[in-house]
């Protein structure tokens, strides 16, 4: 007699615990909605500061704007390359 | 008794039973459907739209990318009637549009009215005046770092019947598909106050970013490329122009460029015609450029050989009411098939036609792919219907490139089989592909046939190397280098007969001559200076292959 009601006042007390787990889960969850939308906002803005400073790198990095820069603070084109090789030597000793 | 206790029971599991099947036919049976009601009730769609993917050069350089900007869009019906004023007088000092049309569009009676696209800062400037029924919509759009550098090979952005981004012309329009990847669907549940829910049914399906391109293109030889020609065509006076280097080896194109071109952002302000790319869409007739494969072909052929002399060339040479004349009126007797090509001699490639005959060109017209497409990945390549009746005259003119057309490119890689041991490669300007996965699949070179054997190549390119170091463009050549090339200057067919006054002057050459890094044609339309190809066409291509050798760290030879 003794055995069943150990064994159903165990099975009541896991059962009630496990309510009260997932009412407390589910409490969180439904106020997680606040920071996810926090988080989401943050991506976004983020994304965005990336996007805009990648915009300007392309633009400065560009042959065009070099270019155009190189003319205004006055560099010239080269025209008669100079090629650096190795030179042959005068004398050889045997 | 019992009796009793049984009919309880069965009482019980019948009703048990009836419960059971009930929530096995809603939980189950109907469970998608109820499920979807409750997002609809619940949840909202949000379609995210696929990054396009970029177009990169061989640098990894991207000349095509995304950038972010904003939709400024206004609710007329939010906007109090005596701010109107205010409102379009402030708006159109910013988005620089004149106050009527803003005016106009918020006094219409609409909920909605786009008022323009802006960048960040304006965004940023607008926002600051807190404006009521003005609000911004977050946009990608096409954005292009080196400007309207390639603008003919990259082609342009627009939108298509239904307002979604599409690419038309250059690579934008051909590999439009791949690179404006596939919109997904958000699925979001949210609570009673519009704030999501972490739950199983929210997901992100499918969206697949577009797939980026890796060109072949050379960002410092194009850079060059479209200075030079810039250059040039005031220089030289001429109506405009294109340039288009290849490595002959690959196929891969590494330069391309015309003008006049247009830009691709604001390309709605330019005439449609201007957005074909005039390499691939423009027939015309190469002049004496096309000399060298003719003499490929008739030396392949076994019919005449470098030392091989002209016995009809110490005069014009009639056929029929025509008479064929060197540009200068200068016969040599006897001359050489080295010196024909040296001297750009007409009555010497008749004869060659006359010892190839009409079967024989026709055999390696087809070999050389002229009047085939290349096959080039662009939008737009056309190629010339094919001639039904040819008369002594045709032969005889399609000898020296007049009476015959092509488009540049065309010409362009059939020249190349000569740097290439003979060996004809399928043009790219793609390299490979990124996909949005992370992987790369790479697009190998292609060979398409051998017009021609690696014996006829070398001995061609030796007669190529003597046109340019004792031809007419010698003065402008760069010391040092072996460089193989021909002049070309064609007249232009006007209704039936040519001008004489006007000309499409050219050069085709490939250099180092022993190793070839690269093939080049370079053709000026209508140059007013000089006429001939030597004087203009031939000075730009010296150029440009001196810069190209200084940028590959190639030191001169001789």
């Amino acid at each position: 007699m003794k055995r069943p009601i150990i064994c159903i006042s165990i099975l009541v007390i896991i059962v009630i615990s496990l309510s009260i787990v997932q009412i407390f889960i589910s409490n969180k969850l439904s106020t997680s909605g606040i920071e996810l939308a926090i988080i989401q906002f943050k991506i976004g803005k983020y994304k965005v500061e990336n996007a805009i400073l990648a915009e300007k790198l392309l633009t400065a990095s560009s042959y065009t704007y070099i270019s155009n820069k190189a003319e205004i603070e006055g560099f010239i084109e080269s025209k008669s390359p100079i090629y650096i090789s190795r030179q042959f030597p005068i004398a050889i000793g045997r | 008794m019992n009796w009793r206790y049984s009919l309880v029971f069965g009482v019980f599991v019948v009703a048990f039973l009836l419960v059971f099947s009930r929530l096995f036919y809603w939980q189950v049976i109907r469970a998608e459907e109820l499920s979807l009601m409750g997002q609809m009730q619940y949840g909202r769609n949000i379609v995210i739209m696929p990054k396009r993917g970029e177009i990169k050069t061989s640098d990894g350089f991207p000349i095509a990318t995304q950038k972010i900007s904003y939709l400024v869009y206004a609710n007329p019906k939010n906007i109090k009637e005596l701010d109107k004023n205010k409102v379009s007088r402030l708006l159109s000092s910013i988005l620089d549009t004149d106050v009527a049309s803003i005016s106009g569009l918020l006094n219409r009676n609409l909920l909605w009215v786009s008022l323009g696209i802006v960048g960040k800062e304006k965004k940023d400037e607008i926002e600051k005046f807190k404006l009521d029924g003005i609000d911004f919509e977050q946009h990608f759009s096409r954005f292009y770092p080196e400007a309207s550098t390639a603008a003919h090979l990259v082609g342009f952005v627009g939108k298509d019947n239904e307002g979604e981004d599409k690419g038309y012309f250059g690579l934008e329009g051909f590999y439009n598909r791949q690179l404006r990847g596939k919109p997904g669907i958000l699925r979001q549940i949210n609570d009673a106050m519009g704030r999501p829910i972490i739950a199983k049914m929210s997901s992100d399906e499918d969206k697949i970013d577009g797939r980026s391109l890796n060109l072949h293109i050379d960002r410092v030889i194009q850079f060059i490329v479209e200075k030079k020609l810039k250059y040039g065509i005031d220089k030289y006076g001429a109506s405009g122009g294109m340039i288009a280097v290849i490595n002959p080896k690959t196929g891969g194109i590494l330069a391309m460029s015309a003008f006049p071109a247009f830009d691709q952002k604001n390309y709605d302000e330019y005439r449609d015609e201007l957005f074909k790319n005039p390499f691939i869409t423009s027939l015309y007739e190469p002049g004496s450029t096309f000399k060298s494969l003719i003499m490929a072909s008739a030396i392949d052929a076994g019919l005449v050989r470098p030392d091989t002399k002209c016995p009809i060339c110490s005069a014009p040479i009639t056929i029929g009411e025509y008479e064929i004349k060197t540009w200068n009126n200068k016969y040599i007797k006897n001359i050489t098939m080295t010196e024909v090509i040296k001297h750009s001699d007409n009555t010497g490639m008749v004869y060659v036609s006359r010892v190839m005959g009409l079967k024989n060109m026709m055999i390696y017209f087809k070999k050389f792919g002229i009047g085939d497409i290349t096959g080039i990945d662009l939008q737009g390549e056309v190629s010339p219907i094919a001639r039904k009746n040819w008369y002594p005259i045709d032969i005889a003119t399609a000898s020296f490139g007049q009476g015959i057309s092509m488009t540049p490119l065309e010409l362009l890689v059939g020249f190349s089989a000569i740097a290439n041991e003979g060996k004809r490669m399928e043009p790219h300007i793609v390299a490979s592909i990124d996909t949005a996965d992370g992987k790369n699949i790479l697009i190998p070179p292609k060979e398409i046939n051998a017009p021609i054997s690696s014996r006829t190549a070398r001995i061609m390119t030796e007669m190529l190397v003597n046109a340019v170091n004792n031809g007419e463009a010698k003065w402008a050549k760069p010391k040092g280098y072996r460089i193989a090339g021909k002049t070309g200057t064609s007249q232009i067919p006007i209704a039936g007969h040519y001008d004489v006054s006007k000309t499409i002057a050219s050069f085709i050459g490939f250099a180092p001559a022993d190793d070839p890094k690269f093939a080049m044609l370079v053709i000026l339309d209508r140059p007013t200076t000089s006429i001939y190809g030597a004087d203009t066409a031939a000075p730009i291509f010296f150029s440009i292959a001196r810069d190209i050798f200084n940028h590959y760290g190639i030191m001169p030879k001789e």
